[in-house]
């Protein structure tokens, strides 16, 4: 189903395969992963953990490593210039240009992704030296209304402060800081703000919420909070061992719902308002990714299961108008 | 193929170890379940590291030579065959078929039988690291354990302790208690003929060399002063780190003993780096030793001391006395080289993040 | 939390530590039994009126914590002497160090040299040759005996291909030295300073243009400089090759790509964040060297501190024992304070 790339689209990932070698196996991370991302949209990356979400976002640039390899795949990127290139194809420096520049991510956590070493100055200053020309001064002032705009206090103090003198929220706004530096088209944000108390999470997704608006970028929001997703994205895509099982919409997954996994990821979140005597899980665990599972890999653990999913894998289908599911349910 | 034999002997080892514990305590096979799968996986994991395989065979040999060497060994060590026949002395080693009649490896500056040499020198080398470890690790763990666990001025007590024994260069102090040592053992063993008997017979030594004995007892004793302060330190980091963590906050509120708390549950989660630092000192052990006595301050003549009997080679170094050097100097090599292989291996396999792959391995061959 | 702080507080945890060494000595020196005076001086030769007035100028007669009153105190006038040469023993000591101080500047830069590009390659290119090599050489120099190697290296090097030699070292020429000396009278600091290096032979000469005495030097004590470097060298490319692998692959590197940094400036961040242990390693070692390696000194017939305190121990001699022991231990603090001071500048955490 090879869409085209349209004057809309940001992105667009064409059958991108991931896969591990262990010395347990041969890990099938990400299996044939298509999605697209539009322009000045939120687009979330919904998944348990182990359902290959980090594995396809740093795809994307080729930030993988061994013993990890990018086994096939087309990802196509409009670049700030306009033009098209597969991502996949170009060279190495053309691709350590992009990254940074042009695509930016914020890591999951902020103490590891920071240098210890070194101040969020230097990291703003070398992110911007390596990719524009700009003199010194120009430089410490973008700076520091970066990191007045993330909403740091007395950003020119903060400027020389080592991460360990900042608090877990503020690591997490000099990450998006750094990640902005360049005013990139598109910003993948993994999981940002997972490791952070929930009032900050409040005020890092509005954040970005503004900033993607203000600066007409493009969002990928990896998580696997519900309510992160509807709060911020425009559209979903709900991954599970290392396949997406639907996509679309918002409005429309939130309000039908249509694969199994989806509905009871949907149902396991408690609704505050009713009494509950019992949490709904989801039976079972993920799948071993070094042999999964034959057909449909949630087959195991679906209520629904019929003859023909542990037989074959379900095709993609648009079941309603921007609602996408590849299951055997619907045709 | 031989790693399936050795993995068969360790279980075969344990499997007795766990019968035997079984006939007193009934339950123990499962009190211990996840315990006993440790030791297999370490045993099999083992079994796997042809490192390890080796030194474990070197260190095998070392010990056996130990025990049976002062037995087995051709001529005495207290005959000096220079006296009555003065060509004996530096012969080069005699090797058949290249050459026949003469001693195997060579003689000495005596002209005492260099192999008959080396046999007792493996038993007073590994008899004297392993009292070291043995004696300066425990030491040390304690101390740490303590310091680590207690904190607050206990802690800056013996850390400054630490700081103070590590400042001071250890072969000094090692130098000045074999100096000064000697002459009280000497008294020592001159009064208490069990002690003097016991001592000499560990040695392989004759209890008439008690002299020389009390001189190789002082180089043991400073080297065990001189060894505990390493452990300590790493003992009381890994504590410190252990401190904080959940489990042990639970056992402080069940109301364990500050005894119980630190033996049974802070130190088996130390023990790892604590085991192959064990290992890599009793090579470190054997070589000091040796140098000490190298420098003239453990035993002399007649006893055998490798590193001695290298020193005295030196004077004649080499016109004459090469083989002594490279062939005692080579044995030396092989007994380090042994605990250095043993210790390298069980590092490795101690380490945590080559452990899930062990594991896999482990649990794939016995399906 | 500035640099100047945490100097300020190790300097000061400096002091009591000193004490416990000083008083260690001392306890070492106070429990030998014999009587040490008589071995001083030469018993049948000596009438005891004089060995009564040694006994009572060295406060023999006195309750030991006077006697260490003394000693210490005598320390800190820098005026002890050498009962057995009759000289004070800081001569001797301050003759003596420089030589050792050279062996083990030669000696680390032969380690440094041999260990890091080592240990960088293995780290990159895990589990070749090169990886293989060096834990090859890790075990070779942990498990070979010193003395051994020692003897071996002067087989090769002086018997056979006679590259070196075995007496005295070389020092610059005695217009050269007494220039040196005479410095800081005529500019006081600039000229104490230069006075100060100048007394390192090597460098002394170096200063007055003498280069052959340099390379007399190098030629001199090159091989033990090369034996002590091959010894330590493979545990300290280890400790670079561990340290490089757990800096490469953390996350922080990671995120140093996805930023789009140029090649060189990600290992500009790998490079930084491994040198801390390496920096700690090299440190002990150049600490350990600077203690004077007796058996080195010894098989090399090096006329450095470590034979001498190998010397005044077995001879009993109290104040040139005192005199270098703490001499060396200031020194082996001197360098843990340095290693300190550039692990708390490179590591901005250390600081607090």
């Amino acid at each position: 189903m090879k869409k085209e790339f349209t004057d809309k689209h940001v992105l667009m990932v064409n059958n991108l395969t991931v896969k591990f070698y262990t010395y347990a196996g041969v890990v099938h991370a990400v299996s044939k992963v298509s999605f697209e991302v539009y322009k000045n949209e939120i687009v979330a990356l919904v998944g348990e953990t182990g359902s290959g979400k980090t594995v396809t976002t740093r795809a994307i640039t080729r930030l993988i490593e061994s013993p990890g390899r990018i086994e096939e795949g087309e990802i196509l990127f409009r670049r700030r210039n306009n033009k098209i290139v597969d991502l996949m194809k170009i060279s190495d420096e053309e691709i350590r240009r992009i990254r940074g520049d042009e695509i930016a991510y914020i890591f999951q956590d902020p103490t590891s992704a920071l240098d210890p070493l070194y101040t969020i100055g230097e990291h703003i200053d070398e992110t911007i030296k390596d990719h524009r020309f700009i003199d010194k001064k120009i430089i410490k002032k973008i700076s520091i209304d970066l990191l007045r705009k993330v909403g740091i206090p007395n950003p020119e103090i903060r400027i020389k402060n080592y991460p360990h003198e900042m608090s877990g929220g503020m690591r997490q706004r000099s990450v998006i800081s750094i990640s902005l530096s360049n005013e990139p088209v598109l910003l993948i944000a993994d999981e940002p703000t997972t490791n952070l108390d929930v009032t900050i999470q409040a005020q890092i997704l509005d954040l970005l919420k503004e900033l993607v608006k203000e600066r007409g970028m493009s969002m990928i929001l990896i998580t696997h909070n519900l309510g992160i997703v509807a709060e911020v994205a425009d559209r979903v895509y709900i991954m599970y061992a290392g396949k997406i099982v639907e996509s679309g919409d918002v409005y429309k997954i939130f309000s039908r719902p249509l694969h199994p996994y989806t509905q009871m990821l949907l149902r396991a979140v408690p609704n505050p308002l009713k009494k509950i005597i019992k949490l709904e899980t989801i039976p079972g665990t993920i799948p071993s990714l070094i042999d999964p599972p034959s057909g449909c890999r949630f087959h195991p653990r679906c209520p629904f299961t019929k003859d023909i999913c542990i037989k074959q894998e379900p095709p993609m289908i648009e079941a309603e108008k921007n609602h996408y599911v590849a299951c055997w349910l619907y045709k | 193929m031989i790693r399936d034999l050795i993995y068969v002997l360790l279980e075969k080892t344990i499997d007795l170890y766990i019968k035997i514990r079984t006939r007193f305590d009934k339950e123990y096979t499962i009190k211990n379940s996840s315990r006993i799968r440790e030791w297999k996986l370490i045993a099999y994991a083992y079994s796997r590291s042809s490192i390890g395989v080796l030194g474990g065979l070197i260190v095998f040999i070392t010990v056996i030579l130990a025990v049976i060497g002062p037995l087995v060994a051709p001529q005495p060590y207290w005959v000096y065959p220079i006296m009555e026949n003065p060509e004996t002395r530096y012969l080069p080693p005699c090797i058949p078929p290249i050459c026949s009649g003469g001693p195997l490896l060579g003689t000495d500056e005596w002209g005492r039988d260099l192999l008959s040499i080396i046999l007792y020198g493996f038993r007073i080398s590994f008899v004297i690291s392993i009292v070291i470890v043995l004696l300066g690790a425990p030491i040390g763990i304690i101390l740490g354990l303590i310091s680590g666990y207690k904190g607050g001025s206990v802690d800056e007590t013996i850390m400054r302790l630490t700081d103070i024994f590590i400042s001071f260069p250890g072969l000094i102090l090692a130098i000045a208690f074999a100096s000064v040592l000697p002459q009280r053992i000497r008294e020592i063993l001159e009064a208490n003929i069990y002690l003097r008997d016991f001592f000499s017979y560990s040695f392989g030594l004759r209890p008439q060399e008690y002299g020389q004995l009390a001189a190789l007892l002082s180089v043991w004793f400073a080297m065990v002063i001189v060894w505990w302060p390493g452990y300590a330190r790493v003992v009381r980091g890994s504590v410190l780190s252990v401190r904080e963590q959940p489990f042990i906050e639970a056992a402080k509120l069940l109301g364990l003993s500050t005894w119980k708390i630190m033996t049974r549950h802070i130190l088996p989660n130390i023990i790892s780096p604590v085991l192959v630092m064990m290992t890599f000192d009793l090579a470190t052990a054997t070589l000091a030793a040796a140098a000490l006595s190298f420098l003239g301050l453990g035993p002399q003549e007649p006893v055998p001391e490798l590193g001695y009997v290298i020193s005295k080679a030196g004077n004649f170094f080499p016109e004459k006395s090469l083989h002594v050097v490279a062939i005692v100097g080579s044995v030396l090599l092989f007994i380090a080289l042994g605990w250095n292989l043993l210790g390298d291996s069980l590092r490795d396999i101690l380490d945590p993040k080559t452990r899930r792959s062990i594991e896999y391995r482990f649990e794939r061959r016995r399906r | 939390m500035s640099l100047t702080n945490f100097i300020i507080r190790r300097i000061i945890t400096f002091i009591p530590t000193i004490i416990g060494v000083m008083f260690l000595t001392y306890i070492i020196a106070y429990a030998i039994p014999t009587d040490p005076v008589r071995a001083w001086v030469s018993e049948k030769l000596t009438d005891p009126t004089i060995i009564q007035r040694i006994r009572s100028e060295y406060k023999f007669d006195a309750p030991w914590y006077e006697q260490f009153a003394f000693l210490i105190s005598s320390l800190f006038r820098g005026e002890l002497n050498d009962p057995v040469r009759h000289k004070n023993v800081f001569d001797e000591i301050f003759s003596r160090f420089p030589v050792t101080f050279e062996l083990a500047l030669l000696a680390l830069i032969f380690l440094i040299i041999i260990s890091i590009p080592l240990g960088i390659i293995a780290a990159l290119y895990k589990d070749s040759l090169v990886d293989f090599f060096v834990r090859f050489l890790a075990l070779f120099g942990s498990s070979m005996p010193s003395f051994v190697l020692y003897y071996f290296m002067i087989l090769i090097f002086f018997t056979y291909f006679k590259a070196t030699y075995l007496a005295g070292v070389p020092t610059p020429s005695i217009s050269c030295a007494t220039t040196l000396n005479s410095l800081p009278q005529s500019y006081p600091v600039i000229g104490g300073i230069i006075s100060f290096i100048g007394s390192v032979p090597m460098f002394g000469a170096a200063i007055c243009g003498e280069w052959d005495v340099v390379t007399e030097t190098i030629k001199r004590l090159y091989v033990p400089a090369l034996s002590l470097a091959l010894l330590n060298g493979g545990f300290v490319a280890r400790i670079v090759r561990n340290s490089f692998l757990d800096a490469i692959s953390s996350e922080s590197i990671v995120f140093a790509k996805a930023r789009g940094l140029k090649k060189i400036n990600v290992w500009r961040h790998a490079f930084k964040n491994a040198l801390v242990p390496i920096i700690t390693i090299i440190g002990l070692n150049f600490g350990g060297l600077l203690s004077g390696a007796v058996i080195a000194e010894t098989v090399f017939n090096i006329p450095g501190l470590g034979r001498y305190m190998y010397d005044s121990i077995s001879r009993l001699n109290f104040p040139a024992l005192i005199g270098s022991v703490f001499l060396v231990a200031i020194i082996y603090l001197i360098v843990n304070l340095i290693v300190d001071i550039l692990y708390a500048y490179i590591d901005p955490r250390i600081r607090y």
